[in-house]
This record gives C-alpha cells, sequence and structure tokens, in this order.
C-alpha cells in the first residue's frame, strides 16, 4: 500500500536497493555504472491498475485542486523563509538533515540544491563525473561540519532538532538531463511530504510569486522533463513540478537558494 | 455505433469476419473525409490538468478503420495508476481517454518515448520507454477484451523505440512486430531493431544502422509482401546554423526482422552519395521572436504503398534555398534505387516531416514550417499530397500557431520530435500538438484531422468552342468537350453562357454530369446568331474540381445572313415610241445575293412617274430564294423601256424587297432609278473638233437617198446652230445631253423616215469653211443618238 502513495522518486529509490534486473546487465560497462548510482526495477510483477477506482479517485482530486487553487488564487505570499521552512505540510520528518547540509553545498560551490525526498543534489551540471569528484570531498568534509549548524532563531532550532539523519555524499548521475550532480544520500530519509499538492501548499503559503517552466533534456531522443517552479521568498524556496511525477500537481522536489537559505537560517 | 460484428463495449473490436461490413466502412470513409476534418481530441473534462499532450502518435484499427487510437504524452503512468490512450469508435468525431498503459515496472517514470500501432485483428500495440536510471523500453499488447489494462512485454532498448506491426495475413511475417530504437550508450550511438514474434511478449535486439557514425531517427515501415524498411540517419558533423551534415539511409529485411542487410550493411543512401544537411537544433524557430523546438530526431521518416511496395523516405535538407526543406524519396525497387523530389516550396524553414501512403497511393506528408516575418514566430502544421508518386505535391495549411501565449508549450520541446501520420484505406488519419480548439485555457491540445487520399476532381477542357458561319434564322451546333483528368468521376453541376445566342443544352439526363476519370462527355452547344458579324461567349461549367470549381470557356461563331446586291440605276438609250414597230430598249437588272446566307426576295415592283413605260422580262416567280453569290432570274432578268410619249425624260423606279431579318421575318426594300428617252425614228448630230463640241456649227444639211443611184433628197438644212445642253432631272437616273441639231427627239420632234441619210456638216475654223458628209441609215426603230462628227 506504501508504493501506492510514495512519490516516484521514491519508489525508484526503493526499487534501486532491490535485485537488479537482467536487462541492467547488459550496459555494465557503460558509464551509468560509474555513476556509482543505479536505478533498476523492483522484483515481481507491475502492479495492476484497478481503472475505475483510480479514475474516480483522479476525478476527485482534481475538483479538489481545481477548489483549493481557486481559493489561493486571491491570496498574497507573505510568508518568510522561516515560516516556509518550518511549514509542516511541505517537509518530510527528515527535512531538518536536508536543511543543515545547504551550507555544505555552497561552501562545495552549488549556489542552488534541490531536494528530492530521499537525496540533497546540487544544481550545478556536471558533464563528466571526474568533474564532480573533484568538489566531492569539500562537500563531505563540509556536510560533517555543518551538520552541527545551530540555526539562530528558537523557532528553527527546534525545527531542526528532530529528524536528523546522516548523509552520505556521492557523485550522482541525473537521469533527468544525464548529468552529474554533487549530492548527499540518506535513503532511508523522507525529506519531503510525499505527493504534497501545489494547490495545497498554495492554500497555506499563498499565490508563488512567479511561475517559470525548465527543461531537463538528456541530449538523445528521449522526451525532455518539463518541470514547473513556483517561486516564494524571492527566490529562496522554489517548489517544483514535474510532467512525469504521476502525482499531477504534487511537489516532485523543491530547490533552495543555498545562499539565501544559509544567511537566513546561520 | 451498432453493429452485428460490434462487441457491447464502447471500444468494439470488429471480428475480421465483417468483410463487408469493412469494405463498406472503407469505401464510405473517403466519402466522409472528403473535406478536411480538424478536431481538438482534449476537452476540460478530460483534460484537466491542461497538460501539453506532445509528442503525438496515432493508429488506425485496420479491421474497423472508424476506430482510432492516439497517444501523447498526457498523464504519466505511476503505481496502480495507468497512462492514457486517447481513442475514438466513431472515426475521429469523438474522443475519450482510457488509462490503459499500466507503469512497466517498479521505479519507470514515463511515459518517455511512445508510439502504436493496431495489428490486423484490431489489437492495440504501444512502444514505450520507461525512464529511470536509464531509459528501458517494452511493447505493450492486448491481452485482455479492448479498453481492459495492455500488458508490457519483455524489456529491451534504450532510446525513442518506434514500432509497427507486420498487418497482412498473406504475409510471410504476419503478425510480426518491429520495434528500432537508438542505443545511446554505445559509441557510436547505434540504430538497434527489437524483432518480436509474439507482440513483444519476448524480443531480439538486432544491431543494425552503422558503426562509422552516431546513428539517430530512427523510423521502421513494413511492406505487404513481408518486407520491413527502416530508415535511419548517420550524424556526420555540424554543419551550423541548427543543421548537421547527414545520410539518410534505408535498410531491409527479407527475412522477418532477422537481419537487415538485403541493402547492404548499412544500407543505402536515399539522397545519393553526397551527404545532405539536416536540423540539429534545440532552437528550431527564431529564439528572438519567441518559443523554439528542438528538432534532432525530427528529420527521417519511412513507408511502404500499400498498393505496389514502393518505399517512401521524408527527410530533411538544407538545400539552394537556404531554408531546411521536407524532400520524399522514392524507390520502385525496395530500396536499392532512389528518386527524390523536394515537397516544399522553399521559402520556410520546414521540419519534422511524417509519411504516410494510402491504399489508392497517394503519399501524405505532415510536417512544421515556421514563418518569423511577423512580430512573433508563427509555426505551422502543414499536410502535403501527392498524387503522381511523390514527384508534385498539394499542400495545406492545418493550423497556425503562436505558442507564445500558451502556458504549457514549453520552449524547447513545443510537440516533441514527431508527431503521427497513418493511412487507412483512401484517408489519411493524423494528429499534431498544436493550438487548442474550443478549451476554457489556451493550450496545446492533440489536434487529430484526416483528409482524404483521393485527388481531387480535375476537369479540362481541350478546345474552345468555334462555330462556323451560322445564316440567322438558323442554328448551328458545336461541341464542348469536358474531361475529368483527375482520379475520381468529374461532376460538371452547369454551364451557364454570358450571351444569349449561344447555349448548352442540357444532356437528356440533365445535371449534375458525371464523367468517369479519362473520359470526356460532348456537351451540345448551339449558336443561334441574331444578327451578321462575329459573336463570342464565355461558357463557365461548374463542377466538383476543388481547384477550379468554375472553369470559363471561350465561344466565338460568326452570324451569317443573305445581303442584296442589285444593280445601280438604269439609263436607257433614246427609245422610240412604237409605232409600225415593236421598239423598246432591255436592260439587264441585277439582284445578286452577296452575303454568306440565303436571300429571300419577296417583291420587285416598278413604280415613279411613268411606270407603265418600264416593265420586267425573265422575273422569276416570288419569294425568289437566292443562295450566296447567286443572281435572280439566273441572268435572265431585264427591264424594259418601251416609251408611250416623246419626252426628253421618261421616268420610273424599281423596288426590291427582301427578308433583312430572317429571324423576325423584317423585310427591307431598296430602288433603282430608270430613265428613259422616248423619241421618235431619227437622230442627234453632235459636232466637235478635237472631240469637243464647237459653239456653233455653220451648216447641217441632212439628205435622204432615194432610188438606185446615189439620188438624194434634202431633207432639212440649218444654218449657224448653236450646241444645246440639255440637263438631268436631279435624282434621276437621267444624263445630261449635249447636241447640234436632232430629228424626231424634244428638240425637233419632227421623225425620219427609215431610209439612208447623208449629213453634211459645215464649219468655220480659222475664218475657213470646212465640211464633212457622213451617212447613216435610220430603221423603223432607229434613232441615231450619237451622231458625232468631228473636225
Amino acid at each position: 500500500m506504501l508504493l501506492r502513495v510514495v512519490p516516484l522518486m521514491l519508489v525508484m529509490l526503493i526499487a534501486s536497493l532491490g535485485p537488479q534486473p537482467a536487462h541492467s546487465a547488459r550496459h555494465a560497462n557503460d558509464y551509468r555504472s560509474s555513476a556509482r548510482f543505479i536505478f533498476g526495477e523492483a522484483g515481481g510483477a507491475a502492479p495492476v491498475p484497478v481503472l475505475s477506482g483510480e479514475q474516480s479517485s483522479r476525478s476527485r482530486a482534481r475538483k479538489r485542486t481545481a477548489t483549493r487553487r481557486l481559493a489561493a488564487a486571491n491570496q498574497s505570499q507573505t510568508k518568510s523563509i522561516e515560516d516556509i521552512l518550518t511549514d509542516s505540510i511541505l517537509w518530510g520528518p527528515d527535512f531538518a538533515t536536508a536543511l543543515s547540509s545547504v551550507p555544505a553545498f555552497l561552501r562545495a560551490g552549488e549556489t542552488q540544491v534541490a531536494v528530492f525526498p530521499d537525496r540533497v543534489i546540487g544544481r550545478k551540471k556536471y558533464p563528466a563525473p571526474g568533474q564532480a569528484d573533484a568538489k566531492l570531498p569539500t562537500l563531505s568534509r563540509q556536510l560533517s561540519v555543518t551538520q552541527r549548524l545551530s540555526p539562530r532563531s528558537l523557532k528553527m532550532r527546534n525545527f531542526m532538532a528532530v529528524g536528523r539523519t546522516e548523509l552520505k555524499p556521492e557523485v550522482y548521475l541525473l537521469p533527468d538531463d544525464r548529468t552529474f550532480r554533487l549530492a548527499a544520500v540518506s535513503p532511508a530519509a523522507r525529506f519531503l511530504v510525499p505527493g504534497v499538492n501545489l494547490a495545497d501548499v498554495e492554500g497555506r503559503l499563498g499565490k508563488a510569486e512567479r511561475v517559470t517552466t525548465e527543461l531537463l533534456d538528456d541530449g538523445t531522443e528521449r522526451r525532455p522533463i518539463v518541470l514547473t517552479l513556483h517561486y516564494y521568498a524571492g527566490g529562496a524556496i522554489i517548489l517544483v513540478e514535474s510532467d512525469i511525477n504521476p502525482r499531477i500537481g504534487s511537489v516532485d522536489r523543491v530547490f533552495l537558494d543555498a545562499s539565501k537559505i544559509s544567511a537566513a537560517l546561520f | 455505433m451498432k453493429t452485428n460484428c460490434s462487441a457491447p463495449t464502447q471500444l468494439a473490436f470488429v471480428k475480421t469476419a465483417c468483410g463487408l461490413f469493412l469494405a463498406l466502412l472503407l469505401m464510405a470513409l473517403p466519402l466522409a473525409a472528403s473535406s478536411q476534418t480538424i478536431r481538438d481530441i482534449a476537452t476540460d473534462a478530460t483534460d484537466p490538468f491542461n497538460l501539453a499532450d506532445t509528442e503525438p502518435s496515432i493508429a488506425v484499427d485496420p479491421s474497423n478503420p472508424l476506430r482510432i487510437a492516439i497517444v501523447s504524452f498526457s498523464e504519466p503512468w505511476g503505481p496502480g495508476s495507468g497512462a492514457p490512450v486517447w481513442m475514438s469508435t466513431d472515426g475521429g468525431l469523438t474522443w475519450g481517454k482510457v488509462s490503459i498503459i499500466p507503469q512497466p515496472g517498479a521505479g519507470l517514470g514515463g511515459p518517455g518515448d511512445q508510439k502504436l500501432a493496431f495489428d490486423a485483428a484490431g489489437r492495440l500495440l504501444i512502444a514505450e520507454l520507461g525512464i529511470a536510471g536509464s531509459p528501458l523500453d517494452f511493447i505493450y499488447r492486448q491481452t485482455g477484451a479492448p479498453g481492459t489494462p495492455l500488458t508490457a512485454g519483455a524489456s529491451y532498448g534504450d532510446d525513442q523505440p518506434h514500432l509497427d506491426v507486420d498487418k497482412t495475413p498473406g504475409s510471410p511475417c504476419f503478425n510480426r512486430v518491429y520495434s528500432p530504437w537508438l542505443n545511446t550508450f554505445a559509441s557510436p550511438n547505434r540504430s538497434n531493431v527489437e524483432v518480436s514474434p509474439d507482440f513483444g511478449a519476448t524480443v531480439t535486439a538486432v544491431i543494425v544502422g552503422s558503426p562509422a557514425f552516431n546513428n539517430r531517427t530512427t523510423r521502421v515501415g513494413v511492406a505487404t509482401t513481408g518486407q520491413a524498411y527502416i530508415i535511419y540517419k548517420t550524424r556526420e558533423g555540424g554543419a551550423g546554423g541548427g543543421f548537421e551534415n547527414a545520410h539518410f539511409r534505408v535498410m531491409r529485411t527479407d527475412d522477418c526482422g532477422a537481419n537487415w542487410t538485403a541493402l547492404g550493411p548499412t544500407g543505402v543512401s536515399v539522397h545519393g552519395a553526397a551527404a545532405v544537411q539536416t536540423w540539429f537544433t534545440t532552437s528550431w524557430g527564431n529564439p528572438a521572436k519567441g518559443k523554439v523546438a528542438r528538432a534532432r530526431s525530427s528529420d527521417g521518416w519511412v513507408a511502404v504503398d500499400p498498393s505496389d511496395g514502393d518505399v517512401y523516405a521524408a527527410f530533411t535538407n538544407r538545400d539552394g534555398s537556404g531554408f531546411g526543406q521536407i524532400f520524399v524519396a522514392r524507390s520502385t525497387d525496395q530500396g536499392a534505387t532512389w528518386a527524390t523530389h523536394r515537397v516544399t516550396d522553399g521559402t520556410h524553414h520546414s521540419a519534422y516531416p511524417e509519411v504516410a501512403v494510402a491504399g489508392n497511393g497517394t503519399v501524405g506528408v505532415l510536417y512544421i514550417d515556421f514563418d518569423d516575418s511577423g512580430p512573433s514566430t508563427i509555426f505551422r502544421h502543414r499536410f502535403a499530397r501527392s498524387f503522381d508518386n511523390g514527384v508534385t505535391w498539394t499542400d495545406k495549411n492545418l493550423q497556425s500557431m503562436d505558442p507564445g501565449p500558451l502556458s504549457n508549450a514549453s520552449s524547447g520541446f513545443l510537440w516533441g520530435d514527431y508527431e503521427g501520420l497513418t493511412a487507412a484505406g483512401n484517408t489519411f488519419f493524423g494528429v499534431f500538438t498544436g493550438a487548442s480548439i474550443g478549451r476554457t485555457t489556451p493550450q496545446l491540445d492533440p489536434i487529430f484531422f484526416s483528409a482524404t487520399a483521393v485527388p481531387p476532381a480535375h476537369i479540362q477542357v481541350p478546345t474552345n468552342v468555334v462555330f462556323g458561319d451560322v445564316c440567322t434564322g438558323g442554328i448551328g451546333r458545336a461541341t464542348l468537350n469536358v474531361c475529368s483528368t483527375g482520379s475520381p468521376s468529374l461532376s460538371v453541376n452547369a454551364i451557364i453562357s454570358s450571351n444569349p445566342q449561344f447555349a448548352v443544352s442540357t444532356p437528356s439526363g440533365g445535371f449534375p454530369v458525371v464523367i468517369s476519370p479519362g473520359a470526356c462527355f460532348p456537351f451540345e452547344v448551339t449558336f443561334t446568331p441574331s444578327g451578321s458579324g462575329p459573336q463570342t461567349a464565355v461558357l463557365t461549367i461548374a463542377s466538383d474540381d476543388a481547384a477550379t470549381p468554375s472553369l470559363a470557356v471561350q465561344a466565338s461563331a460568326q452570324g451569317g445572313a443573305g445581303a442584296l446586291g442589285l444593280s445601280a440605276n438604269l439609263r436607257y438609250v433614246p427609245t422610240v415610241i412604237q409605232s409600225i414597230g415593236a421598239c423598246h430598249a432591255p436592260l439587264p437588272l441585277v439582284v445578286s445575293n452577296t452575303g454568306t446566307c440565303n436571300l429571300t426576295i419577296t417583291n420587285m415592283a416598278i413604280g415613279g412617274s411613268h411606270p407603265g413605260d418600264f416593265a420586267f422580262a425573265g422575273l422569276p416567280a416570288f419569294p425568289i430564294t437566292l443562295e450566296a453569290g447567286h443572281i435572280a432570274g439566273a441572268g435572265n432578268l431585264n427591264v424594259v423601256f418601251a416609251p408611250t410619249a416623246l419626252a426628253r425624260e421618261r421616268t420610273a423606279n424599281i423596288a426590291v424587297t427582301f427578308v433583312s431579318n430572317p429571324t423576325t421575318g423584317t423585310t427591307s426594300t431598296q430602288t433603282r432609278e430608270l430613265c428613259g428617252e422616248g423619241v421618235h425614228t431619227g437622230a442627234r448630230v453632235l459636232v466637235t473638233r478635237g472631240g469637243v463640241p464647237v459653239p456653233q456649227v455653220h451648216e447641217i444639211e441632212l439628205k435622204r437617198l432615194w432610188g438606185l443611184f446615189g439620188l438624194t433628197r434634202e431633207v432639212d438644212e440649218v444654218k449657224n446652230v448653236a450646241l444645246q445642253t440639255v440637263a438631268a432631272s436631279p435624282g434621276s437616273a437621267c444624263g445630261p445631253l449635249q447636241f447640234h441639231h436632232e430629228y424626231g427627239a424634244g428638240a425637233n420632234a419632227t421623225q425620219l423616215r427609215p431610209g439612208v441619210y447623208q449629213l453634211k456638216v459645215e464649219v468655220k475654223i480659222a475664218g475657213k469653211e470646212e465640211r464633212k458628209t457622213v451617212w447613216f441609215s435610220v430603221d423603223t426603230c432607229g434613232f441615231n443618238g450619237t451622231l458625232v462628227v468631228d473636225f
């Protein structure tokens, strides 16, 4: 049942821990293996969709989404960085760990990080793994330092006092665009609330200051991934939808401005 | 639609046993699609999230062409939820969405790339790309009833899987599924074809393409004879401006996909040895004027003519026009050799060609061009058709679109790498990602279209209509041949004449007149002249030739009529009044037809002052019909003068009445004047010197000879005779007279008895008298009016 409610990336991560199917071995020597992280299928048969139930539930979700977006449309966005970062609607129980890694990424040369359910990755794209490898020691060192940082405000100190988990630095091949990224991974972590709906977020945070789109094109013939970026707190926090996320309208990832977040919190 | 062939579900599965029904459907489809249909298949209800619906593809169920399926990047699949297929069961009029593409495996996002087809029995097949750490492809097959979730087959491949299936029951490779894809992890990137004998449950990879360069854009087409073809390009280095050098090569398998080397190890270049410059850009369009698209795998397609096995390859090439253009190459020998023609007109950048061939051999190409001459870039989805095996093309704009205001149009990926085009029977079916129609939120949507593959009726009129001379009152007839040079029959609905003298006879069957392809129909055109002279008309032919619904044909004729030719006025010599002899003077009267048609003379009469002195001789009975060039009375018509009184002028006139307008029967009359002089027997003397009348004659002496020995007796002697001049009455046929003396006429009525006379004339020349003597005779009707004595 859990698999049916967690977001796509979490499922992918969990699946990666399972046995690798035979087809993956065909590319054992290609550059995916050098990325140190290989996605694969979970064993067993694919889940059989229950169409009538799914369609019915989708229909209800669409109505909810439309109602909430309408309600949020008239609200102005006035929340501070601190307010947003401590809003429980968005963040999973381990988000404090992700937040504490932001200064480390900043010191490793990243100006913006992307928070996924189980990992934090830098937004800087490295075409070759070696270039990212060179930055990895810095990130590793800074992670151990920044995990001990204490936020200036009591509210943030309380928020970050819980849910700490260990992060493992690595170079990560982002499948979205086949670029290499600095990453801090905690496979069991839940940095984001799975499937949180943008309409719900807007209901609490107000309408985004602006919305843009971003294409992640891996250079092949494959369909690019279209990200829709919702800007809050002057762009310090960007809630991101992905067009391949099966939960349409949900937060797929969050971009954090490393500099603004670090400055605001620590 | 309810038939005995339909299952009770909305997505009816039509059994192959319903051959008659299908035949009727296929016959009806071109009629239904005779005009182009364009329809937004998404609605606010079926697309509530306003998704972009990019990179669509389309398939038509060969067992029921009313059943059409489309996939586009609509909702993703997920754990427990399927990605959708757009379905229509009424030939594209209405569309629904069924989520029947389940997630192929845990952790796989998607659909990534997709392509669908129906097998011969109407079972749906879809190639799908799932995205995880790297792409994985699957062929979905229908294992349950239509509308229930499909079943994913074995995983294979990498990038951009395509799909087709052998649908021909008699083919040695019937039901064989081919799925080309690109191995982006190979160096260089390499085209592959996955071959499956069981609709994707199991697959076998065959490496194809060329190892010399990176491969890309691998597409597949299947012949009805069992051969299958792929097209792919070899990327051979950048050419600047968003182009790269490339060869488009076609490979063929003759053994159901086991080997693809029937045309050599890397296939045959469809455009010859020289490389072309094809698109490779992420900014197709004008970045300074709006959103752009990526065009990297948007330049090749292959299809096979189901009627004769000819192979068609569409590709792009920057030619001498400087624009990236759409070309189509045709092979009539299973891919060994190719002939290439340009589809586009060299005025705009064009890309994204998809080619399909209809059952009648008509070739269709769906493509996109853009116009950036205005403030924003306008992208146009266009559909070109060729009715002559790809040599010439007619082109229609399906939709013009500015993606700028469309919020779900992502610059860099506006519609995808390719779109959808297929053919069923003699109808093309396509789908493209275009501007929504009738949606609350303007956006990108999948736009379905259909277009007939039947070439439009074409009218031809070999020659204008030319009549010869047509006589007024008669009817000229000529033939207007109207020919049908198109493939379907031509329907002529009416023919209108601009000139009432010309008319097209309504055929016995009435209008419209249906003319079979290659045949001509001889319409009868009549010309009824209202008068003489040249006449023209424009005959306007209304037909169902879409290109020339109204054709103007020139008709010309010469209206003819008879024309009266009539002698000039008649002037008679002085004629003796009947006494002893029957004296009279005839003059021929020429009444002729100088026109081109018959002339009818209804009457000829003598009138005027002295009609009794004149009479016709040789006059035919009325009415006299004269053919062109003929003369009344055959030359024997005369007017005879027989004066009844002594007079210098005895006048009359002739009135000739003829039909001047045969159509109306209107008549006209022409007259001629007659003039004669009534005299007694005698003579008229004129004395001249050097041909010039002398003013006065000293003496004129006339003697009559009698007896046998030259004895004479003086009849008359006059001295100092002055020259007399008599003027003619104006308007008469009479002429002036000059004489010095006369006998038996107006100035001297004394007649001369018949006999021989000696006339002695004496004149003074330079004070000296000179004489001349002449002799003349007078008979019973004699009057010598021209007795001239010259000195």
